[in-house]
C-alpha cells in the first residue's frame, strides 16, 4: 500500500458496492441461475455410462445399483434401479418396484382386460411403468440428470429404463433420524416439550402441525454446490411482507460454497453486518417459538441436518425473551423480563464498572465499602487487571471443559471450579473474595440470558469495558456504551432496525387480550391479529 | 425518509445543546456577568428571544423546504451560499474544538491529573469517529433514547440535596444593578444560541406542521433547565466567588455542585455518576456539531457518500485541539469568540438573510400574481 493509496482511501470517495436492503422497499430483480443440465439419453449404456461416471459407481459403496429387464408384450427393455443404501426403504424397493416390474408383469405379458397392447409402437412405456405398475405413492419424471441426482441424495430410488430419455423418480426414503425430544438449550416449565430433530421433513411437520392453515408456505431451495444441502423457507402467505420473503430466497439462492453441514453457517452467509457481534437471526430448536414468530409475520428457515431454526429478522430485544413468557400471566412475564434486561446490563458492565470505581472514582464508594475492598485487597500482589483477567479466564476455561466434558463430569469441574479456583484462590491471596463475588454474580447473569449466541456476545463486550473501565475509568465506560450503542442503531437485520426505542416499548408483554397488533417496524399484510374485543365471551355476558 | 426527525427526536436535538452546555459550565458565564440577578436576566433574555424565534416561525411558514442556507441562496447566490456555508462551518469548528478541549480538562483535572491529554482525547475521538462514520440515524436515535435521562441529571442538580442550600445567594435578585442585568447582561443572550438550529430545522423534520411545536417546546424546555441549572449554582455559591472557586478546585462549577449532592448516606460523592452521563451528552452533542459541519459541507458540494467526509474533517478538529491545548485559550475560545460569534450569528446575519429572503420571496410571489392576471 503506498502512500497515494493511503491518501485516496482516506480523502477521496470510493464508491460503496455493497448492496442494502431496506424492509418497505422492493428488492432487486432476483437472478436466476442459469445452469447447464444434462439431459437423461434414451439409449440404456449411454445412461448407464453417464452414471457410473458422476458417482464413481466403482468405488462408491453406499449406492447400489440393479440391472433387470421389464418385458412388455414380447419385448424386453434394459432398466436399471440406484438408490443409496442407508437413507432408502429397501422392503419398498423390493415389494412395490421390483416385484410389480419383474414378476408381475411377467405374469400378466398378455393384454388384460384394462390394457390392451396390440402396437408395442403405439404403447407408451413411461405411462404404463407409471400407472399401471409402479404402486408407489410417490413417483416423479425427472428429464436431466442433475435433477435425478439431488433426488437420489435425497432418498429416491431413480429408474432408468432403454428407450426412456426421462427417468422415474419413485419415493423411497427412510431416513435414520432420532426421535423428538425435549429442547436442550430451552428449557421451560410450562409449554411443549418438543424440539427440532435433524430430519428436515420432520420438522417442517412439527412446524405445520402447528399452524394448522393452507397460508402457511414450505419453500425448498437448495444451498452448497456440493452437498445441496435442502433448506425450508417456511412463512405465511396472507401475513409476511413479501419483500422480506424475496429478500430471504434472495440471500439463500446466491450463496457459493461448496457445502453446508448446519445452519450456523447460513447465519453467517445471509446476515447484514459482518462486523456485528450479536447474533441478527433467532436460532430456535423449539417449534412453539418458531410457529409464533412465522405468525408474527416472520420468516423461518429449517436446514436439512440442523435442529435449529433460523427466524429473520431478528431484533435485539429478541434474545432477551424467553418461550417460558407468553405462557405466564403477563406479569411475571414482565418481572422476568426486567430482570432478564439487569442481568443483560450486569453480565456486560459489572466488572468494569468494579475495576473503573475501584481505580478511579474510590471516593463514590462509603468509607466502609472502600475500607472492606482495600483491605481485602491488601495480601493481593497483583494489579487488579490481572485479578480480573485471572478469574474470567478461569471462569471461560471451567465453562468450555464443563461443555466439552461428558454430562457425568459436568458436576465434577463444577466442584473443581468453584472449590479450588474460587475458595483456594482466595486463601493463597491470588484473588480478592469481592471480586470473586463480583465474577459469580456476572457469569449468574450471563446465563440468565436466554439466547446461548446472544450470551457469546456479552463475553467480548465485558471484556471491552473492562479494558476501557481500566483505562479511562467511568468516562471511558460512557464513551464505550455511546459507540456500543451506536453501532447497535446502525444495524440492520434484514432491512429492519436491529434495535430501534420502539422495540423499547414493545419489549414489555401486554394482557394477550390486548395484544391486537403485529409489530409495524416487520410491515405486515396483516398489521390487525384480533379485534378490539377478543374476549368475546365475556361481552356477551355483560 | 430514514435521516428525517420526528417532533420527538428534533425536540431531543435541540434539548441536547442545552444540556451540553449546561455540563460545559456556561451558566457559571452567565453568573459571573450578572451575579444574583441571573435568573431576572435569563428570564428577560427568554422573552426577547420568543419573540424572535415567534418572528423566525412565521417566517418559516414560507420555506418549508428551505434552511438558511438555501434561503441566502435564494438572497444572494451561490455566492452568498458560500460566504454563509464557511460562516456557519467555521462557528461550528470553534464550538466543536472548545466544547471538546473544555471537557477534556473538566474530566482531566479531576480524574486523569497525572494523564496526558492525548491519551484521553484518544478515545474521546474514536468515538466520535465512528458515531460520525455511522451517519446521522444512529446518533438521533441515542439521543432521543437518553435525553430523558440527560434532564433528570440536571434536574438532580437541583433537587439532589436541598439541604444545603442557601436562599441568601438569590438576593438582590437583580443582581449587581439595572445597568449590569438588562443592559450589559445582553451578552448572556449568546446562551440562546440553541436557535441557530431552528435555521436549520425546516428541511430535516419528518411533519413540517411540527415545526411550531418543536420550536415552542423545546424552547420551553430550554429555558427550564436553564434556570434550573442557574439556581443550583446560585444557591450552592455566592455569585462573586463562583468563578474563584472552580479556579481553586481546578474544576467547573456545575461539577462543584454534584460534588456537594448526597443522594443517601450510601451514595455521598456522586460526581462520577454525573460524569458517567454527561460524557454520553457531551459525545451526542460533538457529534451532532460534527454532523452539522459535514452537511453543511455536503450542501455546498454535493458529495454522492458524505459520511466520507468524517474522517478529514475530524482529523483538522483533533489538529486544532492538540494545537490549542492552553486553557487560556480555550478560555478565550468560549468566553469571547463562541460568545460573540453566536450572537452575530444567531440573531443577526441569520435573521437577516431570513427577512430579505422572506420579503424577497413575496415580491417574487407578487409579480407572479401580476403576469397571471
Amino acid at each position: 500500500m503506498n502512500i497515494k493509496n493511503v491518501f485516496d482511501n482516506i480523502f477521496s470517495y470510493n464508491k460503496n458496492n455493497n448492496r442494502k436492503f431496506l424492509l418497505p422497499l422492493t428488492p432487486n430483480n432476483l437472478q436466476k441461475k442459469e445452469e447447464k443440465k444434462t439431459l437423461i439419453f434414451d439409449n440404456f449404456d449411454k445412461n448407464f455410462e453417464f452414471l457410473k461416471v458422476k458417482y464413481n459407481l466403482l468405488i462408491n459403496s453406499d449406492i447400489n445399483t440393479r440391472e433387470f429387464e421389464i418385458t412388455v408384450a414380447s419385448k424386453s427393455f434394459k432398466a436399471i434401479l440406484i438408490f443409496v443404501d442407508g437413507i432408502t426403504d429397501s422392503q419398498s424397493i423390493n415389494n412395490n418396484i421390483l416385484a410389480p416390474l419383474m414378476l408381475k408383469n411377467s405374469i400378466k405379458m398378455n393384454p388384460s382386460k384394462s390394457m390392451k397392447i396390440d402396437n408395442v409402437k403405439k404403447f407408451d412405456l413411461q405411462e404404463f411403468l407409471t400407472n399401471k405398475l409402479l404402486s408407489q405413492n410417490v413417483v416423479k419424471v425427472s428429464k436431466d440428470f442433475d435433477d435425478c441426482f439431488q433426488k437420489i441424495n435425497l432418498g429416491f430410488t431413480v429408474l432408468f429404463v432403454d428407450t426412456l430419455n426421462v427417468a422415474l423418480c419413485i419415493e423411497t426414503k427412510k431416513f435414520q433420524a432420532r426421535s423428538i425430544t425435549t429442547p436442550q438449550s430451552e428449557n421451560v416449565v410450562r409449554g411443549p416439550q418438543a424440539a427440532f430433530i435433524e430430519n428436515l421433513r420432520s420438522n417442517t411437520a412439527q412446524v405445520r402441525k402447528i399452524i394448522n392453515n393452507e397460508n402457511l408456505v414450505i419453500e425448498n431451495t437448495n444451498v452448497g454446490k456440493i452437498t445441496n444441502t435442502n433448506v425450508s423457507v417456511c412463512y405465511m402467505k396472507n401475513i409476511t411482507n413479501d419483500d422480506l420473503v424475496s429478500e430471504v430466497k434472495f440471500r439463500l439462492n446466491n450463496i457459493e460454497v461448496d457445502g453446508i453441514t448446519s445452519s450456523g453457517e447460513i447465519e453467517n452467509l445471509i446476515k447484514d453486518n459482518l462486523l456485528n457481534l450479536y447474533p441478527e437471526l433467532i436460532a430456535t430448536e423449539r417449534p412453539d417459538k418458531t410457529s409464533s414468530l412465522i405468525l408474527a409475520g416472520r420468516v423461518a428457515i429449517l436446514v436439512d441436518g440442523s435442529p435449529f431454526a433460523l427466524i429473520v429478522p431478528a431484533f435485539m430485544l429478541d434474545f432477551l425473551v424467553s418461550p417460558e413468557d407468553i405462557n405466564l400471566n403477563n406479569v411475571f412475564a414482565n418481572f422476568l423480563k426486567v430482570i432478564r434486561a439487569i442481568a443483560y446490563f450486569l453480565a456486560i458492565l459489572l466488572p468494569g464498572i468494579y475495576i473503573s470505581v475501584t481505580t478511579f472514582h474510590d471516593e463514590f464508594l462509603p468509607t466502609e465499602l472502600l475500607l472492606a475492598i482495600s483491605s481485602a485487597r491488601e495480601k493481593i500482589p497483583f494489579p487488579i487487571i490481572l485479578e480480573i483477567a485471572l478469574m474470567e479466564l478461569s471462569f471461560e476455561l471451567i465453562r468450555e471443559a464443563g461443555i466439552r466434558v461428558p454430562s457425568a463430569f459436568g458436576q465434577t469441574i463444577g466442584i473443581v471450579g468453584a472449590l479450588i479456583l474460587g475458595d483456594a484462590a482466595v486463601s493463597a491471596n491470588i484473588v480478592s473474595p469481592i471480586l470473586v463475588i463480583i465474577i459469580s454474580i456476572t457469569a449468574i447473569s450471563e446465563f440468565s440470558l436466554p439466547d446461548y449466541s446472544f450470551s457469546f456476545s456479552t463475553r467480548i463486550f465485558r471484556l471491552m469495558y473492562i479494558i476501557l473501565g481500566y483505562l479511562f475509568g467511568l468516562f471511558g465506560i460512557s464513551c464505550g456504551m455511546f459507540l456500543h450503542l451506536i453501532f447497535l442503531f446502525s444495524y440492520n437485520s434484514f432491512g429492519v432496525p436491529f434495535l430501534s426505542y420502539k422495540f423499547f416499548k414493545n419489549y414489555l408483554l401486554e394482557p394477550i387480550w390486548k395484544n391486537e397488533k403485529r409489530s409495524q417496524v416487520l410491515n405486515t399484510k396483516r398489521p390487525i391479529k384480533e379485534p378490539k374485543v377478543s374476549m368475546k365471551w365475556r361481552k356477551n355476558e355483560e | 425518509m430514514k435521516n428525517k426527525l420526528n417532533i420527538f427526536e428534533a425536540i431531543s436535538i435541540i434539548i441536547i445543546i442545552t444540556v451540553a452546555q449546561i455540563i460545559l459550565d456556561f451558566p457559571e458565564y452567565l453568573v459571573d456577568l450578572t451575579g444574583s440577578g441571573t435568573i431576572v436576566n435569563i428570564l428577560f433574555l427568554a422573552i426577547i428571544s420568543l419573540i424572535f424565534c415567534i418572528i423566525i416561525s412565521k417566517i418559516f411558514k414560507n420555506f418549508s423546504n428551505h434552511d438558511i442556507i438555501d434561503i441566502s441562496e435564494i438572497v444572494g447566490g451561490n455566492f452568498l451560499k458560500f460566504i454563509i456555508s464557511i460562516i456557519f462551518i467555521v462557528f461550528l469548528f470553534i464550538t466543536v474544538v472548545s466544547a471538546i478541549l473544555n471537557f477534556l480538562y473538566l474530566i482531566r483535572n479531576v480524574y486523569f491529573p497525572n494523564s496526558n491529554s492525548l491519551f484521553i482525547l484518544s478515545i474521546f475521538m474514536v468515538a466520535i469517529l465512528f458515531t460520525c462514520l455511522k451517519g446521522f440515524y444512529p446518533l438521533k436515535k441515542s439521543s432521543s433514547l437518553f435525553i430523558g435521562i440527560f434532564i433528570l441529571s440536571i434536574i438532580c442538580l437541583f433537587f439532589g440535596d436541598n439541604g444545603n442550600f442557601n436562599s441568601n445567594n438569590l438576593i438582590p435578585i437583580f443582581g449587581f444593578n439595572y445597568k449590569t442585568t438588562f443592559g450589559l447582561g445582553f451578552a448572556n443572550i449568546f446562551i440562546f444560541n440553541f436557535i441557530l438550529i431552528y435555521f436549520f430545522l425546516m428541511p430535516l423534520i419528518s411533519k413540517k406542521n411540527d415545526y411550531k411545536k418543536i420550536l415552542f417546546s423545546s424552547f420551553g424546555i430550554n429555558i427550564v433547565l436553564l434556570l434550573i441549572s442557574i439556581a443550583s449554582i446560585l444557591l450552592y455559591y455566592p455569585a462573586p466567588i463562583t468563578h474563584s472557586l472552580s479556579k481553586i478546585n481546578t474544576m467547573s462549577t456545575i461539577l462543584l455542585v454534584t460534588r456537594r449532592i448526597q443522594i443517601s448516606s450510601f451514595l455521598s460523592q456522586t460526581d462520577s455518576i454525573f460524569v458517567f452521563i454527561w460524557s454520553f451528552a457531551i459525545l451526542n452533542y460533538i457529534s451532532f456539531l460534527i454532523n452539522g459541519i459535514i452537511y453543511i459541507l455536503n450542501k455546498l458540494f454535493k458529495y454522492e457518500n458524505k459520511e466520507r467526509l468524517s474522517l478529514p474533517v475530524i482529523s483538522i478538529i483533533l489538529g486544532c485541539v492538540i494545537f490549542v491545548s492552553r486553557i487560556i485559550t480555550v478560555e478565550f475560545l468560549e468566553n469571547i469568540i463562541f460568545k460573540y460569534y453566536s450572537i452575530i450569528l444567531t440573531f443577526g446575519i441569520s435573521f437577516i438573510i431570513l427577512v430579505i429572503g422572506y420579503f424577497k420571496n413575496k415580491m417574487k410571489g407578487s409579480k407572479n400574481e401580476k403576469i397571471t392576471k
